[in-house]
């Protein structure tokens, strides 16, 4: 029997001047302690269905009917919320209590469950999720991963049937997506119905089905090796597969017979081994940073947090490096590292405890030195900067900075054109349009642009991709790239290892307080393990490489760029089959 | 960092006067109060002073911090102590310079109300000192339950206040965000005049109020999904259970009551 049974489901939102259709005729059946999966692009009706499976929203046309309960029927609303349990994206915004198991205690608390089963079920569910040694803990002092553990086990104690996961990982670290996936995982094992929304492909993967939305429709649904199978579909969705499939696809395209599609990169290695052999390595040509005067340098920087209380934390520890103009330096680290304490001193926002910050040379923290030249100098975009717009129209707020400055009229105009030209945004098009009527890819953009417009050399980005969609990752760091082409040092704090693997000069890597490697990316990300034990991950390309290598195919072990790999695996495949190299392409970097 | 700003003044601790029940707490407070009022003699006011002391002492909160009570209340303790001393008229004068006159009554009228004034704020801090907001929320909500019955919406305000309380953190963290990068374009918090310090909340303001409605708008989908439907049917994990500890704190207060009322 189908626990969820949505057909034909339309829905749309009504502005002031326009009217969205959000949903075209959604039709999607799941069946009981099924794990599925959606996905597809921002604004493609993801969330605005999820909604829909507990009755939040109620269909314009069309049904969902839920355990046997339509959701039109006013009567069965509250039943359906109890059986089919949320979980949202944002962890902050889900939380009503101020101590964690209070919170898990709401949903029950709402449906009238004594007090004392309320006791058992709330200690039940955060056993569940292992949070009861937090139980008794603010939400405002966990993790992310953590806090949505909680919201899970808020979900969990009212013993719900289905519970609808909202892209609960979009606004995490790895560590904490690896939480929520594991705990997903877990609860469907025991019984539990699944829907996962996701921009993380990878996710996907896990689920026993994927459906892909687009434009308010189920495009398709089938099995995710299907589903990534199949390139028309993921370009119509516009998707980019996890790195091992698309070089699968290439590989393909190309016509090499690397078998069916993998979902693990071990399905891929397997796949390759049909036609292996090679003898000769091509040395891989190394990025050489640029060389221009902007530098920056720290040397024995401290930093104590709330120094003689309760809540003293130390941030960093005797912090020495050098960057010098032009290049891409990315910054990794677990949660609580120290990085965005460390470019909150370069950026001048932070006093050091001691040691010192020189940006051109300069010391910042001397007190005849000029602020405003180090606002030239260097711009930083914090985690989601869209968060910082304000004004009425995305001219104005753009336009913020440079004025604070006391740029002239004319030049203003000028930079804010060719900041929004950088971040591909339409000047005539979009510059009277109120910022907050903008998608949330376009918001940040504008943000950056906002920075951008004060024409700093030295660029400062802490997560610029973090909550974005697959396209719209793509898109801001291929953005990111050109600038750093253009010849601005780029600093930058991620997650996405492989973007720092694809694009960074140089890789820091912080831990408790300290950088524990400051190497080239290739070196950097050769050292897997050691990143591992530091709650850190590796780029997708590395874990395949690795994996090539013993799988007894003679690659470089350094590898972390697709093309790289892409371009040695053909070659020895090509040479497997007529007996010697044949067209050995380079990398063109 | 910001984040790990405690709200109110709650000094956490598991002594007895911690332990008390939020209500009884509540309605003690006030006992309290009344006694203080009542006493009229000397020996009533060292009653009352043995018997803070005593709590402060069973509750093993650090004289410091309840001092830090008084602290911003000091000025109008003064204050009051002045005005009562220079203008109450009456009575045996003892001191007199040009138009001030000090009488003895005067004198003693302002020591008592100072005293007083003293002992009142003394008593409502030991309370939110040892009291969590969560526990004194939850004591108010269920003292106003018989509210309800003229219509007050009591278990609104109650989860309001709870909602509050969850988010000052959060959007203290994230004022001091929007702090930084406003700074980082070029804004400046802290210089200009008056009217120039009010522009320059601007960019502050309007996205924090934006993202405290969508945050608004969010937690709302969320306590829907989770069956919020109001305070109608609605049961608590935590049921408030009067202890043995209780009545005798009870006890105490009533014996400083009646000590107080036979005319001290």
């Amino acid at each position: 029997m189908n626990i969820i049974n949505a057909s034909d489901v339309k829905y749309s939102y009504v502005g002031e001047e326009k009217i969205t259709f959000a949903l075209t005729g959604v039709t999607m059946r799941v069946g009981k302690g099924e794990f599925v999966a959606i996905i597809g692009h921002n604004g493609s009706g993801k969330s605005t269905f999820a909604k829909h499976i507990n009755a939040l929203y109620l269909p314009e046309d069309g049904s969902v009917v839920v355990d046997g309960m339509d959701t039109a029927d006013e009567k069965n609303v509250w039943e359906i919320r109890r059986r089919a349990g949320m979980v949202f994206q944002n962890p902050d915004n889900q939380m009503v209590a101020t101590i964690v198991e209070e919170d898990v205690a709401f949903g029950p608390e709402n449906i009238g469950v004594p007090p004392k089963e309320i006791r058992q079920r709330v200690d039940e569910a955060l056993e569940i999720v292992d949070m009861t040694e937090y139980k008794e803990r603010a939400p405002h002092m966990l993790s992310g991963g953590q806090k949505q553990r909680v919201a899970i086990a808020g979900v969990l104690a009212m013993h719900p049937e289905i519970i609808v996961f909202d892209e609960p990982t979009a606004m995490l670290d790895p560590e904490g997506r690896g939480e929520v996936m594991e705990t997903a995982k877990m609860l469907n094992k025991q019984g539990k119905t699944i829907v996962f929304i996701t921009h993380y492909m990878v996710e996907a993967l896990e689920a026993d089905r994927v459906f892909v939305m687009m434009g308010g429709a189920m495009i398709a649904n089938a099995s995710p090796r299907e589903i990534f199978a199949n390139q028309d579909v993921l370009k119509e969705a516009g998707l980019m597969p996890p790195p091992h499939i698309e070089l699968y696809h290439r590989l393909k395209n190309e016509g090499y017979d690397v078998g069916k599609c993998p979902l693990t990169i071990d399905e891929l290695v397997r796949n390759l081994k049909i036609c292996r052999d090679s003898k000769k390595q091509k040395p891989l040509p190394q990025a050489k940073p640029k060389i221009s005067d902007m530098s920056i340098e720290v040397k024995g920087l401290n930093y104590t947090y709330m120094p003689n209380s309760p809540f003293e934390a130390v941030a960093l520890d005797d912090v020495g490096v050098k960057i010098d103009g032009g290049e891409f330096v990315g910054i990794i680290g677990h949660t609580g590292s120290g990085k965005t304490t460390l470019i909150g001193l370069i950026a001048g926002l932070l006093k050091p405890t001691s040691g010192k910050v020189l940006v051109d040379g300069k010391d910042i923290n001397e007190k005849k030195y000029d602020r405003k030249e180090l606002r030239r100098h260097v711009g930083v975009v914090f985690q989601y900067p869209e968060h910082q717009l304000f004004e009425e129209t995305v001219y104005k707020d753009i336009a913020f900075g440079p004025k604070k400055a006391g740029i002239s009229e004319e030049e203003t105009q000028r930079r804010v054109r060719h900041s929004m030209e950088l971040m591909e945004i339409d000047y005539e098009e979009i510059k009277d349009l109120s910022p907050f009527e903008l998608s949330g890819g376009q918001k940040r953009r504008v943000a950056i642009a906002g920075v951008l417009a004060l024409e700093p050399e030295v660029l400062i980005l802490d997560e610029p991709v973090a909550g974005l969609d697959p396209q719209g990752r793509a898109h801001l760091m291929k953005l990111i790239n050109h600038l750093s082409s253009e010849g601005k040092t780029i600093i930058m704090i991620t997650h996405s290892m492989d973007d720092l693997a694809e694009n960074a000069h140089r890789v820091l890597v912080m831990k408790q307080a300290k950088i524990i490697m400051d190497d080239v990316p290739s070196k950097v990300f050769g050292r897997a393990d050691e990143l591992t034990s530091s709650g850190l991950d590796v780029p997708c390309v590395a874990k395949i490489a690795a994996k090539v290598r013993e799988a007894g195919f003679e690659v470089e072990g350094s590898m972390i760029k697709l093309r790289d790999i892409e371009t040695q695996l053909k070659y020895m495949m090509d040479k497997a089959k007529s007996g010697k190299p044949a067209k050995a392409g380079g990398s063109d970097d | 960092m910001i984040k790990n700003v405690t709200i109110g003044q709650y000094f956490p601790g598991n002594s007895v006067v911690h332990r008390i029940d939020p209500r009884m707490k509540l309605i003690l407070v006030v006992a309290v109060i009344v006694a203080i009022f009542l006493a009229t003699s000397w020996i009533g006011y060292v009653a009352i002073l043995g018997f803070l002391l005593f709590t402060i002492l069973m509750s093993r909160v650090n004289l410091k911090f309840v001092a830090r009570g008084l602290k911003p209340l000091w000025f109008i303790i003064i204050l009051t102590f002045v005005l009562n001393t220079f203008f109450y008229a009456e009575g045996t004068i003892i001191a007199s310079w040009w138009i001030f006159k000090i009488s003895q009554e005067g004198l003693y009228n302002a020591i008592r109300l100072a005293v007083r004034l003293v002992y009142l704020i003394t008593a409502t801090t030991l309370l939110t000192l040892t009291t969590s907001p969560i526990a004194l929320t939850d004591g108010m909500e269920r003292l106003m339950k018989p509210l309800k019955l003229v219509r007050f919406p009591v278990h609104e305000l109650a989860m309001m206040m709870t909602i509050a309380m969850r988010f000052i953190p959060t959007l203290l963290e994230e004022t001091d965000k929007i702090m930084k990068a406003q700074t980082a374009r070029g804004a400046e918090f802290d210089s200009g005049n008056v009217l120039k310090r009010a522009k320059g909340m601007v960019p502050l303001l309007v996205p924090l109020f934006v993202s405290a409605f969508r945050r608004a708008d969010e937690l709302a989908f969320a306590m829907e999904s989770r069956c919020y439907n109001g305070g109608e049917g609605r049961t608590r994990m935590k049921v408030l259970k009067f202890h043995y500890r209780d009545f005798v704190s009870a006890a105490v207060v009533a014996g400083l009551i009646v000590f107080l009322a036979f005319g001290f």
